[in-house]
């Protein structure tokens, strides 16, 4: 059995290791390229959210290298994700793949069904390895996670901040290669200590950026044109409301250790505006946008497809959060024919009315 | 004291449920206005004040709400999140009253109580009661209302499933929401056209539950959206039986659900059976011409496939 899986951002890195640990010989998709969105066009349904043509691109390349099996997750609604397993097996089988498609629904709805699945990805496993696998995949999961915050953060200082990019690309390499927890656990302590002793500029005080969103989108650097670098080589500090392993530790974790702490504190934000969940991560985007106001941030970059649906709720309550609370918010819808250039254009004019609106605030005082 | 005046927008689940509500409101004493039929005026009012990426359903919504918005006490626009244990609706009705407060200016109060039976039934006794009390009316108007409401959507339903009777020589199946089959100006009379060029029609409404629940109870993942397993029920029962001579599916251009599932009736109809099938993808630009070419054509070549 040679297994694969979809690509969201870093997160193959943790996912690669959690299924080797396993037992199982995994068939990592190629980088997600050109190529990928192409061949994701042309057998996806048209208006399909952007995420699931680029899993079917991934899953094509990998299983044209030889993959014969798939794991995706599952849901139960009311976003689009849930039903993205189905169609998209009948879209490959329907090009004449032979493959299995093992799609893991959340465990909270139907224990014995998870359990089944897993069964059928490895046979015979002791729970004692199934959670040491676990935990290595975890310590790589957070690891990236912080690193990748942590750089965000400190990239508008540095007086080099292409060089920024090069350690932050180099670790995530060796944290890819690692094998033993403790091994990840000093390269993250390297890491941090290389970005520290970084020439940082003095006596200067960058724009703050939230990005909020849909979790594809926000997570993926190939389609949001890899917004964070962008903005980080502006000078500008970036902070993402999304993170892989937080996404876990809301969804994925059982009962009592599942961590509602943030989603209360998001839920919250947004009553005013938006009272109920939508699905995906409508209400998130919401309660965030207006968290990141109370954290005097500067401005909110708000991303998600095109179609879709709790976006789209979120989009159009935005312009309302951004008048009353006087908080600049940019919209970045992506889909296949979105280009980098607009993006950019559109970025820039963002971060001047930012800076104006500083100077602006600045003189009032 | 004037009756309350009460708005009932013509879109969305309207389509489904406005018997019910009908007899509900009035029951509750309040004098019922709906909007007009969808015009060409209502979508531009919807497209104008709608977030440019919303689904044509919604813009129409929005449409009738901005029509209604200077005529009425109260407009109803409920949360409904879910009608049936275990499913949901689009996101979209999820968000409904929110998209419709940032969206139009200067509305009248909100009905927009949360409709929520996903876990179980006696939310929607609380939706009534929290209805009654904005009404200001007492508990027993408001239980006698929802009974007889809800006796009053059972039998619209039940007169829905007798089939109808002319036996024309072909008939064709209807997929599609009913805010989009039952809307004349949407779907632009297709219903009518059909029956004029003398083909009987059957949509989801028209079969029972029970043949509902057969068309699906084969598929391999269980479908949260209810509105969707319904068309994917029609769907199967459709490719199962012989009495259909082709199958019409219309969607909604940005309709979220329509993509997925659309896309699996498509793909199964292809693998499954020889009849003809088709896609007509429906916005507020559609032309009727366009429409009225491929109906025909459509309707001719399942005359040739018999002779």
């Amino acid at each position: 059995m040679k297994v694969t899986f979809p690509h969201m951002g870093t997160m193959d890195i943790a996912v690669k290791t959690l299924l080797q640990e396993l037992g199982l010989e995994v068939i990592s998709p190629p980088k997600i390229t050109q190529k990928t969105l192409d061949l994701g066009i042309k057998y996806s349904p048209e208006f399909a959210c952007l995420p699931l043509k680029i899993n079917i691109g991934n899953y094509i390349e990998a299983l044209e290298k030889g993959a014969d099996t798939i794991i995706m997750g599952g849901g139960v609604g009311p976003c689009r994700f849930g039903y993205y397993g189905e169609v998209e097996k009948k879209i490959l089988k329907d090009l004449g793949y032979d493959f299995e498609m093992i799609t893991l629904e959340p465990i909270q709805n139907n224990w014995l069904n998870f359990y089944k699945k897993l069964k059928l990805l490895v046979a015979n496993i002791s729970w004692f390895n199934l959670k040491r696998s676990w935990e290595k995949g975890w310590a790589k999961a957070i690891a990236i996670d912080d690193l990748t915050a942590e750089v965000n953060k400190i990239r508008a200082y540095a007086k080099d901040r292409k060089k920024v990019n090069v350690i932050h690309d180099d670790i995530l390499n060796r944290i890819d290669k690692a094998s033993e927890i403790e091994e990840v656990e000093k390269l993250k302590i390297e890491c941090m200590n290389q970005l520290k002793e970084l020439a940082k500029k003095k006596n200067f005080t960058p724009l703050k950026v939230g990005i909020v969103g849909e979790i594809y989108v926000v997570l993926e650097p190939a389609v949001n044109f890899e917004l964070e670098k962008k903005l980080g080589e502006m000078g500008i500090v970036v902070d993402k409301s999304i993170s892989l392993t937080q996404w876990i530790k809301e969804h994925l974790y059982l009962g009592f250790f599942k961590d509602k702490s943030r989603f209360e504190k998001v839920k919250k934000a947004a009553k005013p505006y938006l009272k109920h969940k939508v699905g995906g991560h409508g209400l998130e985007t919401i309660g965030e946008t207006v968290l990141y106001k109370e954290k005097n941030y500067d401005g909110v970059i708000h991303l998600s497809p095109f179609t879709c649906m709790p976006e789209i709720i979120a989009k159009s309550i935005l312009p309302q959060i951004s008048e009353e609370l006087n908080l600049p918010v940019l919209s970045i819808t992506v889909d296949e024919h979105t280009g980098e250039a607009g993006v950019i254009t559109r970025l820039e004019a963002f971060i001047d009315l930012l800076e104006q609106q500083n100077n602006r605030e600045e003189k009032i005082i | 004291m004037d009756k309350p005046k009460v708005g009932l927008p013509k879109a969305l689940l309207y389509h489904r449920y406005y018997k019910g509500w009908e007899v509900f409101f009035e029951e509750l004493d309040c004098k019922l206005i709906e909007s007009s039929s969808s015009t060409k005026d209502i979508v531009d009012l919807g497209v104008k004040v709608a977030e440019e990426e919303a689904c044509l359903p919604v813009k129409l919504f929005l449409g009738h709400v901005e029509y209604l918005k200077n005529k009425v006490d109260y407009i109803f626009v409920p949360r409904i999140v879910s009608v049936h244990k275990n499913e949901f609706l689009c996101p979209k009705f999820l968000g409904l009253p929110e998209m419709v407060e940032s969206s139009i200016e200067q509305l009248p109060e909100l009905i927009d109580v949360t409709v929520n039976l996903r876990k179980n039934k006696i939310n929607l006794i609380k939706a009534v009661m929290k209805i009654t009390k904005q009404l200001n009316r007492s508990y027993y108007q408001g239980i006698k209302a929802f009974l007889k409401g809800s006796i009053a959507f059972k039998n619209h339903l039940k007169s829905l499933e007798a089939k109808d009777n002319n036996k024309e020589q072909y008939k064709i199946g209807i997929l599609g929401h009913e805010y989009i089959v039952y809307d004349d100006y949407i779907s632009m009379g297709l219903m009518d056209k059909l029956k004029k060029m003398g083909v009987s029609v059957v949509t989801t409404e028209m079969l029972t539950d029970q043949e509902l629940k057969q068309g699906v109870n084969k598929l391999s993942k269980d479908m949260f959206w209810t509105f969707s397993k319904r068309m994917l029920g029609t769907a199967h029962h459709f490719f199962n039986s012989n009495e259909i001579d082709g199958i019409i599916q219309l969607t909604a251009f940005g309709c979220g659900p329509d993509s997925l599932v659309g896309e699996m009736i498509a793909r199964e109809s292809k693998t499954r059976t020889q009849l003809p099938f088709m896609n007509l993808n429906l916005d507020e630009h559609s032309g009727e011409a366009g429409l009225i070419t491929r109906i025909e054509a459509f309707i001719d070549m399942i005359k040739w496939r018999e002779n």
